[in-house]
């Protein structure tokens, strides 16, 4: 699989899911870039990768998660609630503006783990087995973080 | 279970935005600049390493035949029986001999250890005839 086709099968949802993870489009650009860097010196690998999509989300969120950790400083105003509401409003279409608002400013309110999980099963469209993939933790752990998740959502939504 | 169900709804109703505009250029450019910086081996030297690991094939098909018709040569000279057969029969005895004297070496010099005790004299046990003048005294 070339990297052009990668990028446009997958460069959306990475794109989404990294601006949503680190709060910033700026910062998602530049994650992205180092993502398809790493893809391409280590292409040799990918090759005998049997779910190359999860292996680049995986791929992605650990990228991003050293980023956060470099920035560390600037994490507080990146995950301010408002700011990180923005973010996802600008980030995502639907029919509805004043649902798309109103589920953004919710999605930005529930904890980051169980948002990630939301993220990549609605938006990114993973299953729940390469989401467990995607962030090295077991289905049971991914599952309950999806419940808890939803659960939250639905309560914010009805306020 | 009917708020879940609509949060679901709500959620499967939206979808990520495309990428923005130039930015899949920027990626691609990145990504093949960095792959340029950071190739180890070099078009030349790729080259190279393939026509010399092609050489090693070459000398290691070679040797084993020049050494084929070596060993016919040698067998028409000796009447039609096996010299790398005899060569090896006669090396695989020495060698035997050999191993059997050294381990029966050991196994005289541990002995002796064990009943004297002392290793300054098991330190001049170097042969079975050092070991047989030892046991005589």
């Amino acid at each position: 699989m070339k990297i052009e086709e990668i990028l446009d099968s997958i460069g959306d949802k990475l794109y989404n899911y990294l601006t949503i993870k680190l709060g910033s489009p700026l910062d998602a650009e530049d994650v992205l870039q180092e993502v398809f860097c790493r893809l391409v010196r280590y292409r040799v690998r990918f090759r005998f990768i049997r779910n190359p999509s999860a292996y680049i989300f995986r791929i992605a969120r650990n990228e991003a998660i050293s980023f956060l950790k470099h920035r560390k400083k600037n994490l507080k105003s990146h995950h301010s609630v408002e700011r990180l509401s923005n973010v996802i409003q600008e980030n995502l279409r639907g029919f509805d503006q004043e649902v798309l608002n109103h589920t953004a400013e919710a999605l930005a309110k529930i904890p980051a783990d169980q948002r990630e999980v939301i993220v990549l099963k609605f938006f990114e469209e993973l299953t729940f087995r390469e989401i467990s993939n995607v962030c090295n933790v077991s289905i049971g752990t991914i599952t309950s973080r999806y419940r808890y998740g939803m659960e939250k959502l639905r309560k914010l939504l009805e306020d | 279970m009917e708020g879940f169900n609509k949060t679901q709804e709500i959620l499967e109703g939206l979808s990520p935005k495309p990428i923005p505009p130039g930015l899949r250029e920027k990626i691609l450019s990145t990504a093949y600049y960095r792959q340029r910086k950071f190739q180890v081996i070099s078009p030349v030297l790729r080259t190279l390493f393939a026509i010399s690991s092609a050489l090693i094939l070459l000398a290691f098909f070679c040797d084993i035949m020049i050494k084929n018709n070596e060993n016919d040569f040698l067998t028409s000279i000796m009447n039609g029986s096996q010299v790398s057969e005899m060569i090896l029969d006669k090396d695989l005895q020495e060698m035997t001999k050999e191993l059997f004297k050294i381990e029966y070496d050991q196994r005289l010099n541990q002995w002796v250890i064990r009943h004297y005790k002392t290793k300054k004299t098991a330190a001049k046990l170097t042969s079975y005839q050092s070991i047989m003048d030892i046991l005589k005294e």
